[in-house]
């Protein structure tokens, strides 16, 4: 077929080996989506630390004074588990990415899930105990707004991890792959954003 | 009957029903992309309104149509839907129609999220919108939303928020899909330095969403938790700051100002080759312009903020300057594309002509409040409601137009009515630089922006009266367009596949191209693949070694033009 006729006939249906690439290229745009997204959320984060900075920098005495910081039982027991479940993702996805599927990748993602889960409730329960209301001053409010946007990205985390465990008893990740990776991209935002938040947040507010 | 034609026809005719659920639940980029278009042009003619609105009563000083309460109400919701439901959005309907085929793709990377991001589209702005239905109005404290201000807002306001955070999903998810789409779905042959101008506008503009929006999102957050839960982000009394969503706000605010105007940019450099019978001059400088834009944009936004006493002034000036250097190189890429050219002033061509002189003078207005003494005089005037609209207006909006005229063929198969096309253009770049030059006067003479009135005294009346008439007839000119679009719509598809003698990939399929995309590719070796093609077909030609009979090579009148420029093209060096 000559150029002029690639371009005016009308052979109908497309090139099969377009509708391969499509198919192949598109398995791995979920991981660049999923590094995109992540970045953004970053930038929201980003955004609170930056005014806790701010607020930090405008003032002598950090917590503002008045303040008791919150326990740091709970909090420091949680962000353990959180990086332990972080590293038992590395660990799904590292057995996810061997030439031939392997079936501990389910057990390691419902591991890590469990993680993410208790995690979660750790933070929620801790709530109960904090010495200080939401309207109280710019550290009262930074911490539970940012604990809470923390806690709902814990719960999407959960969702997420959950849904690849879905799909990884199911078998169906013996074919993809690119679902744990994405998965396991957004778990290890959750895990760095876990530990940078009780660094500041929790550590930082120790006279 | 053409094959053309038996393709564009369906088979056999389905029921409406049919064909209306099919576009309700579609996930082919050229539907959602005409989705898009066809929302954001309804946005468009109800923020227009407000506008006419908001000139009708500053007519004349002292005026009564609007009450100070409705002129707030109208500024803010003219302004929002604009930005966020008018420009953004028909630049993203381009991208979402243009981009696939301008890599050579079948598809979006994820169709179902390019579906989901347009279908966000009408319910955030109709959240947005649904204000004027509740008790106390619509938001009234302008697009930026100042607090303390807007924390005294009603429910309108807190729709407002919603319908942008919903709005911003959109965006957000769309952003993504558009540059993993490029990343990953490109044709073979395209690299990225072949890749067309406009998807690379349409990249730069993405990767400013994925970084700029989470900013206003976490601005929009505190905004409701300040309002609904007690927090005190921007109570100075409790230790939080206004300056706090000054920065978020205008974090965002200023690389949505290059969302808004790259895509137009991108349009432009499509169109100002092809209608010059020239390669864009610089393409590659056109990228790395593009690209310091983009990183610039993430260094100035604290030029919005001279006033406050909150910001470092000199700093902001020098990182506001610079950004005009990288933009200084996209106007002169376009000039020397023009120098020498053979110009064919067909109604894309005009409007693209008219965006770069509008946008040029926008951007001298930008550079000179870009230093702190003269924005010190300006500040809140009409000489920035002039700027604004001389870069949104005259430069995102004239690019889209000139967007629309161009690729209209190959959405629907119907040539826009030529003589229509160049109405619209003289009345609107007429009626435009009279309703906003003047504004620059106003402004210097004191005139305030967001102010419901005037009194006689102030002299500003005369200005404002030829203003408000003009802007009457830019109207007008919507409207010769709209019946443009309305009459083009009713004639038959007689578009060939590539009426202008185009240069990218979209040009090398029928007008409108099948689901499918493409049959096949032509082979890419330049950021001209259809030039390319066009020049093989008529050397063949020439030669006499073309198949007898074999259709007309696409886009008889851009023959001329690609034969007339030899094989001394920029091609050759690369």
């Amino acid at each position: 077929m000559t150029a002029s006729e690639q371009v005016a006939s009308g052979a109908a249906g497309p090139d099969p080996e377009l509708l391969d690439r499509q198919a192949v290229r598109s398995a791995s745009g979920a991981v660049t989506g999923m590094v995109l997204f992540v970045a953004s959320e970053g930038v929201f984060f980003a955004a609170f630390l930056g005014i806790y900075a701010v607020s930090y920098a405008a003032v002598r005495v950090w917590p503002p004074a008045g303040i008791t910081g919150p326990s740091l039982v709970l909090p420091t027991i949680g962000v353990l588990v959180l990086l332990a479940s972080g590293g038992v993702i590395g660990q799904a996805m590292r057995l996810a990415r061997r030439p031939e599927y392997h079936r501990g990748v389910t057990l390691w993602l419902a591991a890590g899930l469990a993680g993410a889960v208790i995690f979660g409730v750790l933070l929620a329960v801790g709530y109960a105990s904090i010495p200080f209301g939401v309207g109280q001053g710019i550290y009262e409010s930074l911490f539970y707004v940012i604990t809470g946007l923390e806690l709902a990205h814990v719960v999407g985390g959960a969702a997420l991890l959950a849904v690849v465990v879905a799909r990884a008893s199911s078998g169906e990740l013996a074919l993809r792959r690119d679902p744990v990776q994405a998965a396991a991209i957004y778990w290890y935002f959750v895990v760095g954003l876990g530990v940078v938040i009780y660094a500041i947040l929790y550590l930082g507010a120790i006279r | 009957m053409t094959t053309t034609d038996v393709l564009a026809k369906p088979a056999a005719p389905r029921p409406r029903s049919a064909r209306v659920l099919d576009w309700l639940t579609t996930t082919d980029h050229k539907k959602i992309g005409i989705m898009y278009i066809v929302n954001s042009l309804v946005f468009f003619a109800f923020a227009g309104t407000l506008a006419m609105l908001l000139r009708t009563q500053l007519m004349q000083p002292g005026n009564n149509v609007l009450s100070p309460q409705s002129f707030n109400e109208a500024f803010t919701i003219h302004g929002t839907v604009m930005i966020f439901l008018v420009i953004l959005p028909l630049l993203s309907g381009f991208g979402n129609y243009f981009v696939p085929l301008q890599i050579g793709a079948l598809d979006m990377a994820f169709p179902r999220v390019n579906a989901a991001s347009f279908w966000l589209l009408p319910i955030g702005g109709l959240t947005i919108v649904a204000g004027y239905l509740t008790k106390g109005g619509a938001a009234a404290a302008g697009w930026t939303n100042y607090v303390p201000l807007s924390l005294q807002g009603g429910t309108g306001e807190d729709l407002w928020i919603l319908g942008l955070l919903i709005v911003g999903t959109s965006s957000l998810l769309g952003a993504i899909n558009f540059i993993v789409t490029v990343l990953r779905l490109r044709a073979p042959g395209m690299s990225m330095t072949r890749v067309p101008i406009f998807t690379w506008a349409t990249v730069t503009t993405s990767i400013l969403i994925v970084l700029a929006v989470p900013s206003l999102t976490a601005g929009l957050v505190m905004l409701l938790t300040d309002h609904h839960l007690g927090t005190v982000f921007f109570d100075p009394s409790h230790g939080g700051s206004i300056a706090n969503y000054l920065n978020t706000f205008w974090f965002f605010g200023h690389p949505e100002v290059y969302m808004l105007i790259m895509g137009a940019w991108g349009v432009v450099s499509e169109i100002i080759p092809v209608f010059s019978g020239k390669p864009l001059y610089g393409y590659r400088i056109v990228i790395l312009a593009l690209m310091l834009i983009m990183a610039l944009s993430f260094t100035v936004w604290g030029h919005h903020m001279y006033t406050t006493g909150i910001v470092d002034d000199s700093f902001f000036s020098v990182t506001t300057e610079l950004i005009s250097v990288p933009t200084g190189l996209l106007v002169l890429a376009w000039l020397f594309t023009l120098w020498k050219g053979k110009l064919r002033f067909e109604p894309p061509m005009l409007f693209a002509l008219g965006m770069i002189a509008m946008f040029v003078i926008g951007g001298i207005d930008g550079v000179w409040m870009a230093s702190p003494a003269a924005d010190f005089a300006v500040h809140d005037t009409y000489f920035v409601v002039s700027h604004i609209h001389y870069v949104l207006l005259g430069g995102s909006l004239f690019g889209i137009f000139a967007g629309l005229y161009y690729w209209f063929p190959k959405m629907t198969g119907r040539l826009l009515d030529r003589k229509l096309g160049i109405w619209q253009f003289w009345l609107l770049i007429v009626s435009f630089n009279v309703t906003f030059f003047p504004m620059h006067f106003l402004g210097l003479m004191g005139m305030p922006r967001r102010v419901a009135t005037y009194p006689v005294s102030s002299g500003w009346g005369m200005l404002n009266l030829i203003e408000t008439i003009s802007a009457y007839v830019i109207a007008l000119s919507m409207l010769v367009g709209l019946a443009n679009i309305i009459i083009t719509l009713r004639r038959p598809r007689t578009a060939p596949a590539d009426p202008w003698g185009g240069n990218s990939l979209e040009w090398a399929t029928m007008s409108p191209p099948p689901a499918h995309n493409f049959d096949m590719l032509p082979e890419i070796r330049s950021e001209r693949p259809v030039r390319d093609l066009r020049i093989a077909l008529s050397a063949a030609k020439a030669a006499g070694s073309g198949p007898p009979g074999a259709p007309a090579a696409p886009g008889a009148p851009g023959e001329l033009a690609a034969g007339s420029e030899g094989a001394a093209g920029p091609e050759a060096g690369q």
